[in-house]
């Protein structure tokens, strides 16, 4: 027999059940609709870069101008166009010895009395040296760009390189090198040697050993070549204006003497024909920390941006391919990564992982497939789609702060980068589609990685058996011996 | 009055104009536009615009941190701030990270003593998203036995590890006890292993409907933002949640100055450095006072010019490491000092150069150029305070939810800019006293 019930009981059930319901659990009440679904974007607004003037100064000084209003602080970056890379084969090291010690002292002024005189002026200063070119930086308050640009052009037209501070920065540079005990440092700059073996950005990576020959007179050589305005440009960005920079450093740099410069073209580093797997011991390292390496070539310039895509997809965020596969779903990694580092005639692609040395091996194993499994096939549109929507969003906050807009402006100069990073970088972004990145991604020998492993030796020699042969490295980056199957054999 | 008090208090008659005049001094006016609003549940709403970039920043802080937490149940705040990370009706575990991630935005949490502080930077295309998600942990935070266990067992290993990786922790515990006498103040913000384990699921939500409610809360939106629809969006997400029916008055612990000096010896077998924590109780952070400290900070600590980093690092070696100054504790301040030094010799030359650049502070005015020169780096840190649209949200709140009142911004720069030399000495002898709190820190 059947049961009917009059549809107003089942309505006064139904709601008598929801009343209750509503005591019962306060989170399976009512709430607004809107509240139930992510809301969609606004359009995306546009990113507008100001823009980037440029004029010479006499001497082949360019200077180049970016107006920020209203910004209290001015940025001042002189680019040097000559890096590691062109320090002597005997001598690496030198280019970034050379430039320590520029803020060292000039005619009439002391380390101590520079350091005061740009605190002085509300700043700070910074000088890095990479393989292709070198940036003095000088942060100021605005109303003291005149005494900026003044101390500037006497340390580079009056420097002294005072011997007093030779031995000051040569042991800064020597403890820097020997107390490096951080096992990404170490990685880092053992992939780099092995990527670049015998080619001149090798030269970026110098040994503890180099410091003790570096001296005052190869460096007053350097400078003499090297340091000059028509092989610098001068970065300056703040509330300024064209004309008061004209003035100002006419007043202040045009002394400073145009001489002859060479030009060098530094081949790209051959392609590598086998993989290489190396180790490097660390002591009591908790864990081992891993980087693969590639060479990305710079044939074309949009392959630049395909390039960025894919690198997305693998490693360059905390929901990439990457650390969801290694730290999320097999619980291998803390952490896993990839990045690009640039420079002017090839760049270099890497992945940085930090495993559990009990997962050494299928940590690597896995990582070469996600590697694979992205550059044999092409990738689903909408992981393409999901990576340029992350370096969209990013992209701004990444240059938010004015040291960091600053020192990607002058990344952009020293590399020749304007055009595609300057004008059309979110244009070039939505460009990329699954076809391109396939097709910039066959040129680059992903067959042939270069594995580096730093970690415990005690822990990770059991671990490393599992790799046909692995090369035995110091914490300096050279060769001690090679490991088949886990057998010592000395040949190399 | 003996000579050199006389000789002092002329010298401050005859500077107290100068000084300062060398320095541009800010406009009266704000450093840059924001408004403040109130919706009708008390959240407290702050818009400051910037079409600088095309991002936005949200930061919402909630008035809580560790100093709300009743004995026995401290680390309530810090875990507080993880679960709010743990899902909500319509936003699963984890997931405001990946919606966040996913669109290449970044984002952050802070506990403190007396504030929570949650905030993302992203496109300012998606604004909305981030409203949504904030708004939807504002009003129906996930909280369950499982999600709560799993985050108290988080903490618990957190605070192992700090243990074991930072000698110098426990020193820095029995300092901040001595330094700061109340509870509310001198209990570490991750709380103690055994208060973590006695929280309840019913603590949490109580804390929770207590805190976590727009009455209690502070919006700020910064940079490429319309104001008006700004606004239109936040009432939308935020103006139907319920705010909390009472919220207990925020602890409150207006101590004096230290009254005598307290030296202790801290012992861990994991020092390979031998070192000394020194410091002073000052002047509340809202008095006029806190000004003039806030030079002297500078011109003890700030860069390689700096008068004890020239001492104890530079000329005399005496220091390998080294660092300080004032760190305030809401209605508390105090001025710090940690040295690390080579060996015992070292460091008791070390403290002894210390003493007297405090002392040389407390008995000669300071040169012209060199005020000029802290000013300037003041300046300087002050201007980077509010570059960035993540920054200036974080300046906004910080200032917000300080004594001070909102309307004074203009004037603020300005008041540190204004000091002068005479005032600084006169500071220097009202709280760097005798009365001190010291402790040495060696290995077994």
């Amino acid at each position: 027999m059947k049961t009917h019930i009059r549809p107003s009981k089942i309505c006064v059930c139904v709601l008598l059940g929801l009343f209750i319901l509503s005591f019962m659990t306060p989170s399976l009440s009512a709430q607004e609709k809107f509240r139930k679904t992510p809301p969609l974007p606004y359009p995306l607004p546009d990113l507008d870069f100001p823009a980037l003037e440029s004029f010479m100064l006499e001497n082949g000084l360019q200077v180049s101008v970016v107006q920020r209003k209203p910004q209290p602080f001015i940025d001042i970056h002189l680019i040097i166009l000559t890096g590691e890379s062109l320090s002597p084969d005997d001598l690496p090291g030198l280019a970034s010895f050379t430039a320590n010690m520029l803020f060292k002292g000039a005619i009439g002024l002391s380390a101590s009395q520079i350091e005061e005189q740009i605190e002085y002026i509300g700043g700070d200063f910074s000088v890095s040296t990479y393989p292709d070119y070198s940036v003095f930086s000088i942060t100021c308050l605005n109303e003291y760009l005149n005494e900026a640009v003044k101390l500037l052009g006497q340390l580079l037209i009056q420097a002294d390189f005072p011997k007093i501070e030779v031995n000051n920065v040569k042991r800064d540079m020597f403890y820097n090198i020997v107390r490096n005990t951080n096992p990404e440092l170490l990685g880092r700059k053992l992939l780099f040697q092995i990527m670049f073996r015998n080619h001149p950005y090798e030269k970026y990576v110098f040994n503890s050993s180099v410091i003790k020959r570096l001296n005052r007179k190869d460096l007053l050589t350097f400078y003499d070549k090297f340091l000059i305005p028509n092989n610098a440009r001068l970065l300056i960005i703040g509330d300024v204006n064209l004309s008061e920079v004209t003035n100002i450093t006419g007043q202040h740099l045009s002394q400073w003497v145009k001489k002859n410069v060479e030009t060098y073209h530094i081949k790209p580093p051959a392609p590598k024909t086998k993989p290489k797997i190396c180790f490097t011991d660390l002591t009591k390292a908790d864990e081992t920390t891993l980087f693969i390496g590639y060479i990305l070539p710079k044939e074309k310039t949009e392959d630049y941006f395909s390039y960025l895509v894919f690198n997305q997809i693998l490693g360059g965020s905390h929901i990439s391919r990457l650390i969801m596969n290694l730290r999320e779903t097999r619980g291998y990694a803390y952490w896993a990564f990839s990045g690009i580092e640039l420079f002017k005639n090839c760049d270099l692609f890497y992945v940085k992982a930090k495993v559990k040395t009990e997962y050494l091996y299928p940590s690597v194993t896995e990582i070469l497939r996600e590697i694979g499994s992205l550059t044999m096939n092409k990738i689903p549109n909408h992981e393409i789609e999901q990576a340029k929507s992350y370096l969209i969003g990013n992209f701004p906050i990444q240059i938010s702060g004015h040291k960091e807009f600053s020192l990607k402006a002058s990344e952009i100069l020293a590399l020749d980068m304007e055009e595609i990073y300057w004008k059309n970088y979110y244009e070039n972004i939505m460009y990329v589609n699954s076809s391109s990145v396939f097709k910039a991604l066959q040129n680059i020998g992903f067959l042939n990685p270069v594995v580096v492993i730093v970690g415990d030796k005690d822990v990770v020699l059991d671990h490393i058996k599992d790799f046909e042969e692995v090369e035995i490295y110091d914490n300096e980056g050279i060769f001690q011996y090679k490991l088949k199957k886990g057998i010592k054999n000395d040949s190399r | 009055m003996n000579l050199k008090k006389l000789v002092i208090f002329c010298l401050m008659v005859h500077f107290v104009h100068m000084g300062f005049s060398q320095v541009k001094q800010a406009e009266e006016q704000e450093p840059f536009p924001f408004s403040v609003y109130n919706l009708k549940n008390g959240l407290t709403v702050i818009l400051s615009k910037d079409n600088s970039l095309p991002l936005v920043s949200v930061a919402c802080a909630y008035k809580v941190g560790s100093a709300y937490e009743k004995k026995g149940k401290t680390g309530m705040a810090y875990l507080l701030e993880y679960l709010m990370f743990m899902g909500s009706r319509n936003v699963g575990p984890m997931q405001h990270i990946r919606f966040i991630h996913r669109i290449g935005g970044e984002f952050n949490a802070v506990t403190s003593r007396d504030r929570t502080l949650f905030y993302q930077t992203v496109s300012s295309n998606q604004l909305p998203l981030v409203l949504w998600l904030e708004s939807d942990r504002m009003n129906s935070l996930n909280l369950n036995y499982s999600n709560v266990e799993e985050t108290k067992n988080l903490l618990i290993e957190t605070l192992k590890n700090q243990n074991k990786e930072d000698p110098f922790r426990e020193s820095l515990l029995v300092f901040d006890q001595l330094l700061y006498p109340d509870f509310s103040y001198n209990h570490p913000v991750i709380g103690s292993e055994e208060d973590l384990k006695s929280i309840t699921l019913k603590d949490v939500r109580d804390f929770y409907n207590t805190y976590y409610k727009p009455n209690n809360a502070v919006l700020c939106i910064t940079g490429n933002i319309h104001e008006e629809n700004t606004l239109q969006l936040v009432r939308k997400y935020f103006s139907t949640i319920d705010p909390s029916k009472n919220i207990p008055p925020a602890p409150s612990f207006k101590g004096d100055l230290i009254q005598e000096k307290y030296e202790r010896i801290s012992v861990n077998e994991a020092i390979s450095t031998p070192g000394f924590r020194l410091g002073y109780r000052i002047g509340s952070p809202y008095s006029n006072d806190f000004y003039i400290l806030s030079m002297i900070d500078y011109l003890l600590f700030s860069g390689e010019s700096s008068r004890l980093y020239k001492r104890l690092v530079k000329r005399n070696k005496l220091a390998l490491s080294m660092n300080g100054g004032i760190e305030k504790r809401r209605d508390l301040a105090a001025f710090k000092f940690f040295v690390l030094s080579n060996n015992e010799a070292t460091k008791e030359i070390a403290k002894k150069a210390l003493f007297s650049e405090i002392n040389r502070l407390k008995s000669y005015l300071i040169p012209d150029r060199e005020l000029i020169k802290i000013k300037n780096m003041y300046k300087s840190d002050y201007m980077e305070n509010f570059y960035s649209p993540e920054k200036r949200a974080l300046f906004l709140i910080r200032y917000y939810l300080s004594e001070n009142d909102i309307r004074d911004l203009k004037r603020e720069l300005n008041k540190y800019l204004r000091i002068s030399s005479p005032e600084i000495v006169g500071i220097m002898n009202r709280y760097f006293t005798e009365n001190y709190i010291l402790v040495e820190m060696r290995g077994k």
